[in-house]
């Protein structure tokens, strides 16, 4: 390897070392992690420990109108007039997931848990209501309100006719007539339902009228002056102004109907909000990438790029500590088996034989089942799964080494073998111990992180990419970016060192293969 | 080579005996009290006593041992602390799962790395070779679990095209073997791509082309044939640690396979089913091992063992 040259030789190493690009930008790239990695904690936006709703207000950043919506409320009356309406009975059907308030003819919604949910505003005989998102995946429609097309004029006593039914869904659909409200009513309140029962401990008294719920429902309030069938045949039977009130659910509103007399002031027949459908972040966990968080918020609403960062430096550590105790407890057994040879090494290659014909991550496994699940004994783990590598690498190259005529020399004017290893042999295998110290950290990491992942690493609240991926699993049906960004992270890292591994063999060692 | 694998087989048969004295030791090694575990921390020293007994725990090491040997050559594992169900039982439905899992995985891993590794070989130091290189990289660095995760997200949750998680029909088995034969595919690659490239430099390839052959027909007729035999040993060990290394995968989708059962068991710090489970992981890595080293030699005849 040495040569004679007037260079030195770690001068001659970087000469060849340039000509691999693909390992110098790897290298460079690896340099910018491990600033990332010392610099972590000082240079995240947010502290990664902490929900970022807490560090708002210290970091002069007004999030209030993101989070809370608010909705406009109109009444509008029998005339066809459009007016503010006040004193709303407000409801929100689960109040875990959003309380609901008014003010001045629009309602205020602050988000509390996530899911769906309705809001019902009623007021008298006029119900309507909403639906509510929070960070929730898309749930089916429901019906938000309805409307009743009575005659226009008078009608006389005796006179049968029908009443026009208008259902509005949430997603902005009209259903017209009795029929295709019926056909649609199931799936409709059938989400309805589901709603209500994923409602808590409650649901035990109201389940018998959500069943009642799939019905249309018509009332009369006065019997004297108008008659309805439930399928909305309204008869006229005496003179004066009759309701007929129709009800889904909690959803209702009704039609006057003026018999042989003149239509009185008009009556409030639907609550008309600005919006159907509204959709909220929830302000506890769980916010889409954005400007003011890079990779989105995770369950309990950290930043993640911060947490990404802040991880950096304890992924790193993971893997060069693991690496490092390994390569050390790994050389010194490949020395003692290489060097001394004899029944030393039988036992040693034996083992080594033994614990590499296994795959990494079952020996892993089995060294935490023993000793317990903890970021500590992962890293105990990964060495272990090391150790057998080393030993194979430093044994072939010791036996090699000490055929050497300089080593035989100094063994014959009776040099230590003490001195001999540390002098004489070491130093030879260096190159090939620091490539395989490169290769194999890449390796560590992605072992780490997968023993992390399955839970074998005790603490998942560390900001440690393996511990991220592994507490974020449990969402990442609902939500990409708690898993992508920690992933990504951990494949550059792994990526680059295996890159820089690569070119390290090819300049120090080209006769080396995986 | 009879004389070959008889001699192998009796090889064997000292590791088998750690790997079982380990496999025992296990319950002895790890901390916490197994019976307390077993049978709940709150319990009476008489009756501890008594469970103690029974179990045989107040024996001399070795007859708790050659207890132990006789019960897992008759195929007895204990039963689950956890579920309390037989060991054995579970393991045999669980098996299955995993086989099947490494099959397709092996399938994809084979016909994506085969074509790659054979296509960048042919047309070494073109820019495709390059990109097979890089992307064989790249691919070694990724979580398979992470990819796992991604696929669901992609063509599960986004797409609908596939169940997330859970097993029986194909379309359960497709997501998760391409996640595991993903990883495989790229060592493929990589190791039929250094190995077309060797033969690649034989004498008979060049009479060949001397002689004036296409190039496709070198590859075909004289190269592969002789390049897949390395490929051969390298597609079956991968096998082996597959079989095994399924434990992450099979845990993102919820295959119900041996992994799976092996990381529930470690959680819950169920030993009998662990012990078990590490046991037939290393006798299922023995036998492959074995299987690999004979089909090596009597493909090659050259390969001679002493």
């Amino acid at each position: 390897m040495k040569s004679q040259n007037t260079h030195s030789p770690f001068q001659l190493f970087l000469k060849k070392f340039k000509k691999q690009t693909m390992a110098v930008v790897a290298f460079w790239i690896l340099i910018g992690i491990f600033l990332l990695g010392l610099a972590g904690p000082w240079i995240t936006p947010y502290d990664p420990n902490r929900p970022v709703t807490e560090q708002y207000e210290e970091k002069g950043i007004d999030k209030t109108k993101e989070l809370t919506g608010s909705i406009q409320i109109s009444g509008i009356m029998s005339d066809g007039t459009e007016l503010p309406v006040s004193e709303l009975m407000l409801q929100s059907t689960n109040r875990q997931i959003s309380t609901v308030s008014e003010s001045n003819g629009s309602i205020t919604i602050t988000p509390v848990g996530q899911g769906s949910t309705t809001v019902l505003m009623a007021k008298g005989d006029v119900a309507s209501q909403i639906k509510l998102d929070v960070s929730a995946e898309d749930s089916p429609p429901i019906l938000t309100q309805l409307l009743l097309q009575g005659p226009a004029g008078m009608v006389k006593k005796g006179d049968i006719f029908q009443l026009d039914l208008e259902a509005r869904l949430s997603n902005d659909v009209k259903l017209i007539g009795f029929e295709q409200i019926r056909s649609n009513l199931k799936q409709v309140v059938g989400a309805n339902k589901a709603v209500s029962q994923e409602n808590n401990g409650f649901v035990t008294a109201k389940k018998k009228q959500s069943e009642e719920d799939g019905q249309i429902h018509y009332q009369s309030t006065d019997e004297k002056v108008v008659r309805v069938t439930p399928d909305g045949m309204v008869t006229a039977l005496g003179q004066g102004i009759g309701q007929v009130k129709v009800s889904i659910g909690p959803v209702s509103t009704i039609v006057p109907i003026a018999v042989e007399t003149s239509m009185q002031e008009p009556v409030l027949v639907q609550i008309q909000p600005s919006q159907t459908h509204i959709a909220l972040m929830d302000n506890r966990k769980h916010q889409q990438p954005s400007l003011l968080h890079w990779f989105g918020t995770d369950h309990q609403n950290r930043d993640i790029f911060s947490r990404v960062l802040a991880g950096t430096r304890e992924t790193l550590f993971i893997g060069f500590v693991s690496v490092g105790i390994g390569a050390v407890i790994g050389t010194l057994l490949g020395l003692l088996a290489g060097y001394y040879g004899r029944w030393i090494d039988s036992i040693i290659t034996r083992l080594t034989d033994i614990l590499l014909a296994f795959p990494g991550i079952l020996l892993a496994i089995a060294v935490i089942a023993v000793l317990g699940a903890g970021m500590v004994n992962i890293i105990f783990a990964v060495a272990v799964f090391t150790v057998p590598i080393f030993i194979r690498i430093v044994r072939g190259s010791a036996l090699a080494l000490k055929q050497m005529t300089y080593v035989e020399a100094a063994k014959s004017i009776g040099v230590q073998d003490f001195v001999i290893i540390i002098r004489h042999i070491l130093p030879g295998m260096l190159p090939v111990v620091m490539v395989y110290l490169t290769m194999r950290i890449g390796t560590a990491i992605l072992l780490g992180a997968a023993l992390s992942f399955l839970g074998l690493g005790g603490d998942i609240t560390a900001p440690e990419w393996g511990a991220m991926l592994s507490a974020a699993k449990d969402n990442s049906r609902n939500f990409f970016y708690p898993t992508f960004f920690p992933g990504i992270a951990i494949v550059l890292t792994v990526v680059c060192f295996n890159l820089f591994g690569d070119g390290l063999r090819d300049t120090l060692d080209p006769k080396l293969k995986e | 080579m009879a004389r070959y694998i008889f001699g192998r087989i009796l090889g064997m048969i000292p590791i088998l005996v750690i790997i079982s004295i380990l496999s025992f030791l296990f319950v002895h090694l790890t901390p916490g009290d197994p019976i307390r575990i077993m049978y709940g921390a709150e319990m009476d020293m008489a009756t501890y006593e008594k469970v103690k007994a029974n179990l045989g725990f107040h024996d001399p090491l070795y007859v708790q041992y050659g207890r132990y040997l006789q019960q897992i050559l008759s195929g007895d594992f204990g039963v689950s602390y956890k579920t309390k169900t037989n060991v054995s039982d579970e393991i045999g439905k669980r098996f299955l799962y995993t086989l099947g899992l490494t099959f397709a995985a092996m399938f994809w891993a084979l016909i994506i790395g085969l074509v790659v590794g054979i296509y960048s070989a042919a047309r070494r130091k073109s820019i495709w070779d390059r990109i097979g290189i890089i992307s064989t990289t790249t691919i070694i660095s990724i979580p398979e679990f992470w990819f796992g995760l991604m696929l669901m997200q992609m063509f599960a949750v986004q797409l609908g095209w596939f169940p997330t998680s859970g097993s029986g029909t194909f379309a359960h088995l497709l997501l998760p073997s391409i996640t595991l034969g993903f990883g495989v595919s790229a060592i493929i690659a990589r190791f039929t791509r250094s190995s077309v490239l060797e033969v690649l430099q034989e004498d008979f390839v060049r009479t060949a082309k001397a002689k004036g052959q296409r190039e496709s027909v070198i590859i075909w007729t004289h190269v592969l044939r002789n390049a897949l035999i390395p490929v051969i040993t390298m597609t079956g060990l991968q096998f082996g640690f597959l079989l095994g290394g399924a434990v992450v995968v099979e845990q993102v989708f919820s295959w119900p396979g041996l992994g799976s059962y092996l990381i529930d068991s470690v959680l819950a710090r169920d030993y009998p089913a662990m012990q078990a489970l590490i046991l037939l992981f290393s006798v299922q890595f023995l036998i492959v091992n074995l299987l690999v080293d004979i089909s090596y030699s009597l493909v090659n005849p050259q390969i001679r063992y002493e």
